[in-house]
């Protein structure tokens, strides 16, 4: 749990890691996001130029270090210095909205996202964790990688699954079993990179929050089969560490949160948390129509059939 | 013409003439090396008598330095050894940080351009007791100014006050373990690790790439071979940018430019197959003081940062196992192809995990690419076991072992890293020869000093810098060890058919000397006098430099 002292939030540009051991499927996914990035401005970073992971339809224009995608997007490599190339996209004159960090296959995240506060103007917005489904069991016992791969799926955040569809029932029964040894967190099978973007960029995460008051799911952005997403609203003061707590529960199922809260404190706070990372952030007013001053709203993302929301009070 | 240098003995390195008085050099290249009488055989010559009070042996060959050593010259040398510079001034080593306060003051008066960074190198407070440095012990020297000082490692950098807001580091809400934080919030002023150093370095003086050398650069670690009897040495990581390698082929074609520049391509940052068809097409470009065509590959991290590799059972204060800085299957597809290709790769382990996985790779790899003369090499290899010893010999692998090492840091190592009996074995050179593997000895300057006769002398003695002998059997005889920085190195570059030993085609290439090597007491080896060098026929002194 972090409280950031930065007050305009407005500033902060949000900032995912993409992790995962080579074949996973972060090039797939990187390309999926991009295809579907619906205008929202994305700064792909990769590790090097050497296996582009971009699909060349993408390509509007190359200059030496950034490429320009369509949709105002662009790709960059940071070599051995990703703090001075992330340093550099923020001089950029069209400022990307979003960062997505693609790091290598042997990389750990947390070295990385380490890194992130190294920089003014960005914000973690957690780590997308990718597993190879059909190699995973093999990897975890390889006697060179075993102990890089699980301390990959460790520090995730989020995790998804990719090339399961081949796998037999009991072997995916195994899979699952193994990556619960390593983590509580769940693996959420996915197909060719097709995932509901809101669980990989909070920027993507509605922020329409003026619907129900009590707890009533609605339909995510961004339809899935694997996720659900639901608004909660909750009219007296909450105490941070006890939601906190209850949101990063493993029984919660929730993989993203993002909105607003009436504290017992006194004040109110911009709450956004993927996995196990949550940070709260001082506003000094709601952005929310509709809501009164010791309400509090937020969304919640989650696996279908796993997502509950405890009760807050 | 032909020149026929007289000597007081000359040691050639070639067994079927090993000693002998005059060399006679035709063309940068040796004609023969024989008696006078023999020599003259050959027609015309001048006799050359300058060196008839001196030793003449092969060019010494320096297989793991990075040139970036004659760019730190130009800054504060702030080391706790003694340590010669390119113009032959030996600086004191410091041996407090008080010491080392006061010589940044000497160096800091002498910069009149306020806005000019203050910079230093080579610092290692291991040494002091664990006294560590923060920015106010470095805004005493300036506060105006941006300092920043590298420490020995290459992993740690000291900055100021100024240095870190120049940084955008001077704040709170800072979370890295590379940034130590005070009290108060702030940044110490201890930053550790490239991505944290990187980034600051540029306000303190530091290039963008620190692997890549300027012209300047080139020409001072020059002068700093000459005074070492150097004639070849490896640049072992670099990105050779089109820029590195236009500049580096004007300096080296230079024709008062006294050393072969060996450059080896970092693997990282490009495909293997980029990298392969990169190396290939440089190869093309390669001159006689500039023989480009290799690579080199980073496995694992270091041992004292607790980064490397290691097998069971690790590390003896129970930290993490370390880092692998790249994937097995790209290291299997860099060896396929430079196997494929006929290109040698070098391939940096500390930890015996990373050798494993290197010789496992390897034997993989040679199944589908066989290939008799590869001498694929290990670089550092700190940990090599006896059982890996073993399949390297089998597998045709060349090792160039980090003798230096054991002086600067095997105390560290027996207490602190991997403990007692496996810092016997660290950079096992006795094993290494009695397995039959190629064998080079290196410095890594400028992380400890390039002087392959420093280096000979640690391989021969395997003393601690407290005077310990850590690990007697590793020890190896003067003549093994003169081997190793001559011809070992070569061999593992594929260049000993043209250097490395004075014989008759190869390069005129020598090391002269004011004493005999194989004749002083041992403890002598590592300061014997260099007067200077041959190269390609050309003669340069120390005292010119
Ligand atoms: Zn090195």
């Amino acid at each position: 749990m972090n409280f950031t002292s930065q007050k305009n939030d407005s500033v902060l540009t949000p900032v995912t890691l993409l992790s995962g051991y080579l074949g996973s499927g972060k090039t797939t996914l990187v390309n999926y996001v991009l295809n579907n990035a619906d205008g929202l401005r994305i700064a792909v970073m990769v590790n090097d130029f050497g296996d582009l992971p971009i699909d060349t339809s993408l390509i509007v224009a190359k200059d030496d270090d950034i490429i320009q995608l369509s949709g105002g997007c662009v790709c960059c490599s940071y070599g051995n210095d990703l703090v001075r190339a992330l340093a550099r996209l923020q001089d950029l004159p069209n400022k990307p909205e979003h960062v997505l960090i693609e790091c290598s296959g042997v990389a750990l995240p947390t070295p990385v996202k380490m890194s992130l506060s190294l920089i003014q103007g960005l914000a973690y917005d957690g780590t997308v964790g990718l597993i190879d489904g059909s190699q995973i069991l093999k990897q975890l016992s390889d006697r060179y990688i075993g102990d890089t791969v699980a301390r990959q799926i460790k520090q995730a955040d989020v995790l998804f699954l990719s090339k399961i569809d081949k796998l037999t029932d009991d072997v995916k029964q195994s899979v699952y079993e193994k990556i619960g040894t390593i983590t509580s967190k769940h693996a959420v099978g996915i197909e060719y990179g097709s995932v509901p973007l809101d669980t990989v960029l909070s920027s993507y995460v509605a922020d329409d929050l003026s619907v129900d008051k009590d707890m009533k799911f609605q339909n995510s952005k961004f339809t899935h089969a694997n996720f659900e997403s639901m608004v909660v609203r909750h009219e007296n003061a909450v105490n941070l560490t006890i939601l906190h707590s209850k949101l990063t529960s493993h029984s919660a199922g929730i993989v993203r949160a993002k909105g607003y809260l009436y504290a017992d404190d006194g004040r109110q706070y911009l709450m956004q948390l993927v996995g196990d990372h949550c940070e709260f952030t001082p506003v000094n007013k709601i952005p929310i129509s509709g809501l009164s001053e010791n309400e509090s709203a937020f969304v919640v993302i989650g696996i279908k059939g796993k997502l509950l929301m405890p009760s807050l009070s | 013409m032909t020149t026929i240098y007289a000597a007081k003995k000359i040691y050639t390195h070639n067994p079927s003439r090993p000693i002998a008085t005059h060399v006679a050099v035709k063309e940068g290249r040796v004609l023969g090396v024989g008696s006078l009488e023999e020599l003259k055989a050959w027609g015309d010559y001048l006799l050359d008598e300058q060196f008839v009070e001196k030793i003449i042996m092969p060019g010494m060959i320096e297989g793991h330095s990075h040139t970036m050593e004659g760019m730190l010259w130009r800054h504060a040398y702030v080391g706790f050894f003694d340590r010669m510079a390119p113009d032959g001034k030996v600086w004191t080593g410091l041996p407090s940080k008080q010491a080392v306060i006061e010589r940044l003051c000497e160096f800091e008066k002498n910069i009149k351009d306020p806005q000019v960074p203050l910079t230093g190198w080579s610092l290692d407070p291991i040494y002091f007791d664990g006294t560590r440095f923060n920015r106010e012990d470095l805004d005493a020297v300036s506060a105006s100014r941006p300092i920043g000082v590298l420490h020995a490692s290459g992993h740690i950098m000291n900055v100021n006050t100024k240095a870190l807001e120049l940084a955008g580091l001077l704040r709170t809400g800072i979370e890295h373990e590379g940034v130590p934080l005070g009290n108060d919030g702030l940044p110490t002023g201890e930053l550790k690790g490239p991505d944290v150093m990187t980034p600051a370095g540029l306000h303190v003086g530091f290039n963008e790439d620190m692997l890549a050398c300027d012209e300047q650069g080139l020409w001072d670690f020059a002068r700093l071979a000459v005074r070492t009897g150097v004639t070849t040495a490896t640049d072992l990581a670099t990105r050779l940018s089109d820029e590195v390698v236009d500049t580096a082929l004007r300096v080296t074609a230079d024709e008062h430019y006294p050393l072969r520049v060996v450059p080896l391509r970092f693997h990282h940052g490009v495909t293997p197959k980029e990298l392969v068809d990169q190396v290939l097409s440089l190869k093309a470009r390669s001159t006689d003081n500039f023989p480009m065509g290799r690579i080199k590959v980073v496995a694992d991290g270091s041992i004292q940062g607790f980064s490397a590799r290691l097998n069971w059972p690790g590390y003896i204060n129970g930290a993490t196992n370390g880092l692998w800085y790249i994937a097995p299957e790209q290291l299997r597809e860099i060896y396929d192809l430079s196997l494929a290709y006929g290109i040698g790769v070098h391939t940096h382990t500390n930890g015996d995990e990373a050798t494993d996985l290197v010789l496992d790779t390897l034997e993989a790899a040679l199944r589908d690419n066989p290939s008799f003369d590869h001498r694929f090499t290990i670089q550092h290899g700190q940990l090599i076991s006896q059982a890996q010893f073993r399949r390297m010999s089998s597998l045709g692998m060349s090792v160039n072992l980090f003798a230096n090492h054991h002086y600067y840091w095997g105390e560290e190592h027996y207490m602190q890293t991997v403990g007692a009996e496996r810092a016997l074995r660290m950079n096992a050179c006795r094993s290494a020869l009695n397995h039959q593997i190629p064998m080079a000895i290196h410095s890594d300057a400028p992380i400890t000093p390039l002087a392959p006769l420093f280096t000979a002398w640690a391989a021969v003695t395997r003393e601690t810098r407290t005077g310990r002998v850590q690990g007697e059997y590793e020890r190896i005889t003067v003549a093994e060890a003169m081997h190793a920085v001559t011809l070992g190195a070569a061999y593992t570059l594929h260049l000993d058919h043209l250097v490395g030993s004075i014989e008759v085609g190869k390069f005129a290439d020598f090391a002269v000397l004011e004493d005999d090597p194989y004749e002083v007491p041992i403890d002598e080896l590592r300061s014997v006098r260099v007067w200077g060098t041959v190269q390609g026929g050309r003669i340069f002194s120390s005292a010119d430099m």
